[in-house]
């Protein structure tokens, strides 16, 4: 482990957020402030499933639920109860976190296996898609729930979709603090001991159950948040639109698992790649569905781990060492 | 309908469920990769057969035909796609079969939906309905369940008579054990596999016999076919068979009376709770 003094931390957030920031203002075209748009909104989901996966080895594949719940319960509680969204979207989140973190306590309790994992994550994931078809009324079913642009009003002069990335914007830099609290105190410590062997981290009193339900609970908040916004943003949500945790996974596994860099980069590049491959139409899963098992074939070390190991390849002219 | 008609739909269907459950039993117990691709097998399958009745093929040759060619794409997925898989050990392997096949089942799902949009696989049963005592029964709901049974029951006799189905099960037991005496392990992976594909394939069938395929099914199949499995204690073949005919009754008389999507979310509702009270199975046998 490299020690990195307060200050140059500090320039990499520094300079991380200036390229965030400055990343749309070249940018005029509307079609370009999207893609931008989703690929922060894209790198938000990618650290949730770090902190959820990367971090403490708890397989979600229901992030798309998660999400779901976030963006339906912000769009569909103003509509009985009037509330304004600034209110309604951190309690979707908190609603998003809560389920979360009861599936992790309910399969840390029961000590499901990670086959178990996967089998009650996906069910949770079809329960979610097939409750938002089943209730037609509420929730428009497959056809979706179109928003009336009247919930956010925004004065002519802001450019909408600048404005949403700024809000996304917002939320990544809160959330990477947030992540960089997390990693560098002693809940990322028991974090690190949990991924290595879990029962020789509980015999070291390190309480597995908390810190697996919180890294579940803060993931499930992130994913619930950025779905909110999303709603709001996008206008239309539909239970289509949350199957996303295939591109999550890719995201994550491409970058690198367990560290700040890999998100960022995966979430990135990956978007663009998809951006890239839209034009071919529903077949993108295809790709991606080979793309995972490629990846976790030879790359499941990630960017990060790579681009560590560059240096010591040239310097020593042979394989660089990846831990 | 009568309750009579219901329970031999559900057990119809239970038996058609046991198929896909039993593979997905076979393949975890030998090589502990969870095959999330294994409904995409059924809609592959009742294409093929499809195709070949399309190019005007005799139907049954053609069914015999698409089992076939189902069982030699399973040999070549296993052994192109899970041989790096079983390299690894413990945790790392059932991570990465679980990684693997979902690539695997999204890429053809995707796949699929999009090639084949269209297509509906039904089989038709020239034969009008008996009638027994005031009971009304279709004659390919009778077909489907008894060559679901004999399937089955095929498969019973394969695994505990012939010194393959022993030495299967020896490596289902303990896989060092087994290569200890001279078994081995990864050509008798590859076989059940293949096995899996093709029963699965004949799930596809036959469940065309009583309702209709379509492309999109592939990803409904794997998740029946995985909680019939997980239901059943993961391990244990004849826990899968009894599970299956259970759910398969379970969701017969829910899908009646409630309709099919809150049948489906109860179903799955089910399988969660079963998978919490008893994370080693309906028979109890430890995985």
């Amino acid at each position: 482990m490299r020690k990195v003094s307060i200050a140059q931390k500090l320039l990499i957030f520094v300079v991380i957020f200036t390229i965030y920031a400055v990343l749309p203002l070249p940018l005029s075209n509307p079609y370009y402030l999207r893609v931008l748009n989703l690929l922060v909104l894209f790198t938000l989901f990618t650290i949730s499933s770090n902190i959820i996966f990367g971090h403490t080895r708890q397989l979600f594949l229901c992030h798309g639920a998660l999400i779901g719940i976030g963006a339906y319960t912000s769009v569909l509680l103003p509509k009985s109860l009037a509330i304004p969204p600034w209110i309604v979207i951190p309690l979707g989140a908190l609603f998003s976190a809560c389920i979360g973190s009861s599936i992790s306590t309910i399969s840390s309790l029961r000590r499901l296996s990670i086959i178990l994992m996967a089998v009650f994550t996906l069910s949770f994931q079809i329960i979610f898609g097939e409750v938002i078809v089943g209730l037609r009324e509420i929730t428009g079913g497959d056809e979706g729930l179109i928003l009336r642009q009247d919930l956010v009003q925004l004065p002519s002069t802001v450019n909408r979709e600048l404005f949403y990335y700024y809000v996304f914007v917002f939320l990544l830099f809160v959330s990477i603090i947030v992540y960089n609290r997390i990693v560098n105190s002693h809940i990322g410590v028991a974090f690190k001991c949990i991924v290595e062997d879990e029962i020789a981290a509980s015999s070291v009193g390190i309480n597995v159950i908390k810190y697996k339900v919180l890294s579940a609970f803060i993931g499930s908040f992130i994913l619930g948040l950025a779905g909110g916004v999303y709603a709001y943003y996008n206008l239309y949500i539909s239970p289509s639109l949350f199957n996303l945790d295939l591109y999550i996974l890719v995201m994550l596994v491409f970058g690198g698992m367990g560290t700040l860099a890999g998100p960022l980069l995966g979430a990135g590049i990956f978007t663009l790649v998809f951006e890239f491959l839209r034009p071919m139409g529903p077949i993108t899963t295809l790709i991606f569905g080979l793309l995972l098992i490629v990846l976790f074939l030879y790359f499941r070390e990630g960017l990060v781990a790579w681009l560590r190991g560059l240096p010591t390849l040239y310097r020593a002219g042979g394989r660089p060492s990846v831990e | 309908m009568l309750p009579v008609e219901l329970l031999l739909d559900g057990i119809t269907f239970g038996l058609i469920l046991s198929l896909l459950g039993v593979g997905i039993t076979l393949i975890f117990g030998l090589g502990e990769v969870l095959n999330l691709a294994h409904g995409e097998f059924v809609v592959i399958c009742t294409i093929l057969a499809l195709m070949f009745i399309g190019r005007g093929v005799d139907v049954t040759l053609s069914i015999v035909l698409s089992l076939v060619i189902i069982g030699l794409i399973g040999i070549a997925f296993e052994r192109l796609l899970l041989f790096p898989v079983y390299r690894e050990k413990g945790e790392v392997r059932v991570l990465m079969g679980i990684f693997m096949t979902y690539g695997l089942s999204l890429a053809i799902h995707s796949y699929l939906v999009n090639t084949f949009p269209k297509v509906h696989f039904s089989v038709r049963v020239p034969y009008t309905e008996i009638v027994i005592g005031g009971l009304s029964i279709r004659p390919s709901t009778l077909l489907a369940a008894a060559i679901a049974a004999l399937a089955l029951i095929a498969l019973g006799v394969f695994l505990k008579k012939t010194y393959i189905g022993k030495a299967i099960r020896t490596v289902a037991q303990n896989e060092v054990g087994a290569q200890l005496c001279g078994v081995n392990p990864a050509s008798l992976r590859t076989l059940i596999f293949a096995l899996g594909a093709v029963m699965a394939g004949l799930a596809g069938i036959l469940y065309g016999l009583i309702a209709t395929v379509t492309a999109t099914l592939g990803l409904d199949f794997t998740t029946f076919a995985i909680v019939v499995a997980i239901a059943g204690g993961v391990r244990s073949v004849y826990g899968a068979i009894v599970s299956g005919i259970i759910l398969g009754i379970v969701h017969a008389f829910s899908s009646f009376f409630l309709g099919a999507s809150l049948s489906l979310v109860i179903f799955l509702i089910a399988v969660i709770l079963i998978v919490l009270a008893r994370p080693e199975g309906v028979l109890g046998e430890k995985g």
